[in-house]
């Protein structure tokens, strides 16, 4: 009886792998039935595009074998190569890290935390008390690690580092408006992040037309041609270049005069084509900040350099909230233990009182009583020492041990898993 | 008691200066810092309060009289506009330009020491009072205006050099500044006008106008006016950004430097306004 995690991520496992092993989570309950049918075991599964972890609390080898069959099956060949097993305080560790964003691709990137929600709520009926505590508390480390340092600050993606740049110039950005000139899939993520700011997009300029009024109903504003939208930089307040252009189109002499008329207004040009847009020229002139794709990787590197340095006050509050939950684990390992072992004893005790009883038939009523009493009284002296050992062991940590030898002294064994009683009563 | 009292005011304006460079130093920030500069802000300006509280208590005067109790009283307003801005726009970068600068003058102030004010020196009517702490208020002004626009300057530098660092990310949005600058100015402007128009009244009808120093004349006048050219072509939308930011700075570097300067020309022992 232990917390297991059996799983893979994008550390231990190419993008090939993962994508088969990928269960949406409308497919998450079915394949936790699975599990429970085949081994009994209680689990929470949680599947992104960059892992795919089996949170156990009975990590048996024939619940590990199970969901090794079920995976094997969905990959083609052996999970193993590509898999790990933690267990008990690695486990706890390891989501808590998760939840926090601390083990992502994109360092402290924020889905993860809803995708962690998710997979604890699409695993509920599937779960149990200890595992509905352990992402309760992952939900909150990785809250608190986002509130409580800058892990999760900054742009992380060139399209949102567009956005912070947009934000360091104009600050609130509803409003704005902006000019899209071509297309593509960066520049159209951009500008989506944008106008969900409150950006307003007026123009969308492209060679071809058709496709320029396709962008424009996407995003809102008007379809015209490169040759209407030079008068246009006099006016709005971003420009996104991303055309196919082999050079700049957007030269000096074609805005120049349109941004001396915006009398210090600022204007942000966004430049992600490649070759750029933009003759750099244009970003000398007064209040012009020009942008091209490495300023914008440039944003995403600093961010990211920045969330490195935040990773030793995250991993104090992942730290923090691991003992806490520690703590409680283990006294719970312990109040198991001392209730199985009284039980033990209360059924001995009781079967020995009946056997006596045939043999005391002459004392009255009151003498049977206190003959009762005398055996109860002597059971609960002989389990007040045990009984303190054990709760003193759930403070310094050496409870399991000493549970587990507690099981075998009093030969506990066979009897039914207190984890699966307690997973029923609540 | 108030110079003890300015002392830990002026611990805790340098705190939130520290506080502030944190992130600049390059060292892990979080939420909990920003509470903590707001804290000790707060802190200091209660702290300053109450040591210009003491100190009309024992001497029995409105700490507008005399150049350490003036200094200490523009400090507080700096500091408290400061507070203000920190409270309601949460950016704390504001206290990277407006703590230091009141720590300078609390020290000026402590320097030149709270000695008794000389009653022949300095005259206590309400029109001098009102004349003092209205123009004080306007320099207090005009100093958050400096502090907005010398942000807004590095700021400015850091996204036309397309610098990412800490400047980047600590300092507010520029326009964000730039309205800064420009409530300041527009603010600041009339509250000084106010501050002439009530020292014409006191010199008039209290003290004389040939009691009028020439700094009092000289400096008055000529911030009066530059102040109000750069306010004016604010307000009708003709200065903005970079060049509104050079005119702020460029005007209260010169009114306050003149202003001491022509001030302590005159070597009146004591006297400030």
């Amino acid at each position: 009886m232990a917390l297991t995690l059996l799983g893979l991520n994008h550390r231990s496992a190419p993008v090939e792998v993962r994508e088969r092993l990928y269960w949406p989570v409308t497919e998450v309950p079915g394949v936790l039935q699975k599990l429970a049918g085949a081994s009994g075991a209680r689990a929470v599964l949680l599947s992104t595009c960059n892992r795919t972890e089996f949170y156990l609390t009975d990590g048996s080898p024939q619940a590990l074998e199970v969901i090794a069959q079920q995976a094997g099956a969905r990959l083609g060949q052996a999970l193993d190569s590509y898999s790990y097993v933690l267990q008990e305080r690695e486990v706890v560790e390891h989501l808590f890290r998760v939840a926090a964003g601390m083990d992502s691709l994109v360092l402290g990137e924020a889905q993860i935390q809803g995708q962690v929600r998710e997979a604890w709520e699409a695993a509920r009926a599937h779960s149990d008390p200890v595992l509905n505590r352990l992402f309760q508390s992952a939900l909150r480390a990785g809250g608190r690690v986002r509130a409580e340092t800058a892990l999760a600050t900054g742009a992380a993606s060139v399209p949102s580092a567009s956005v912070e740049l947009a934000h360091k110039i104009f600050g609130d950005l509803s409003g704005r408006k902006a000019l899209v000139l071509g297309s593509g899939e960066m520049a159209e993520l951009a500008m989506g992040l944008l106008v969900s700011e409150g950006v307003r997009t007026l123009m969308v300029a492209h060679r071809n037309v058709e496709r320029a009024t396709q962008i424009a109903e996407q995003l809102g504003g008007r379809a015209v041609s490169y040759g209407e939208a030079w008068p246009m930089f006099a006016e709005v307040d971003i420009v996104m270049c991303s055309t196919a252009a082999p050079h700049a189109i957007v030269t000096r002499e074609q805005v120049g005069e349109a941004v001396a008329r915006r009398a210090g207004r600022p204007l942000c040009i966004l430049d992600i084509a490649v070759p750029r847009d933009v003759q750099p020229e244009v970003g000398r002139l007064d209040n012009v900040f020009l942008y091209d794709i490495d300023d914008l990787q440039g944003v995403v590197a600093a961010n990211i350099a920045n969330r490195r340095r935040e990773m030793p006050a995250a991993e104090r509050i992942v730290q923090q909230e691991l003992r806490y939950f520690w703590e409680w684990y283990a006294e719970r390992g312990a109040v198991d233990a001392i209730r199985e072992l009284r039980e033990h004893v209360e059924t001995l005790r009781a079967a020995e009182w009946e056997r006596a009883l045939k043999r005391l038939q002459h004392l009255d009523p009151a003498d049977r009583e206190r003959v009762e009493y005398l055996t109860k009284a002597l059971m609960n002296k002989f389990l007040h020492a045990p009984t303190l050992m054990l709760r003193a062991a759930a403070g310094n940590g050496r409870d399991r041990e000493l549970a587990e030898a507690v099981r075998q002294l009093f030969d506990l064994t066979e009897r039914e898993s207190p984890s699966g009683e307690g997973s029923n009563s609540q | 008691m108030f110079t003890e009292l300015h002392l830990a005011a002026l611990v805790c304006y340098a705190l939130t200066s520290a506080l502030v460079a944190v992130p600049l130093l390059r060292l892990p920030r979080g939420a909990v810092r920003g509470a903590l500069t707001l804290a000790a802000a707060s802190a200091a300006v209660t702290l300053h309060f109450a040591a210009l509280l003491a100190y009309a208590r024992s001497t029995g005067a409105v700490p507008l009289a005399g150049v350490a109790a003036a200094l200490s009283s523009f400090a507080f307003l700096i500091g408290l506009l400061g507070l203000l801005v920190l409270w309601l726009t949460r950016e704390r970068a504001i206290a990277l330009v407006a703590a230091p600068l009141v720590c300078l003058l609390l020290v000026a102030s402590l320097v030149t020491g709270f000695g008794p004010v000389p009653p022949d020196v300095v005259p206590r009517g309400a029109w001098f009072m009102l004349h003092v702490g209205t123009s004080l208020l306007g320099l207090a002004l005009l100093a958050v205006a400096f502090a907005a626009s010398a942000l807004y300057l590095l700021q400015h530098r850091e996204l036309k050099a397309r610098r990412f660092g800490a400047v980047f990310q600590v300092f507010p949005p520029l326009e964000q500044l730039d309205r800064l600058n420009y409530i300041a100015l527009v603010l600041g402007f009339p509250t000084l006008t106010l501050g002439v128009v009530l020292g014409a009244g006191y010199f008039g009808l209290e003290v004389g106008v040939r009691a009028m120093g020439p700094a009092h004349l000289a400096v008055g006048f000529s911030a009066w006016a530059l102040l109000g050219t750069i306010a004016g072509l604010r307000l009708a939308g003709r200065l903005r950004g970079r060049r509104a930011a050079l005119g702020s700075i460029a005007g209260f570097v010169l009114v306050t430097a003149g202003y001491i300067t022509l001030v302590l020309l005159q070597r009146v022992p004591g006297r400030f306004f």
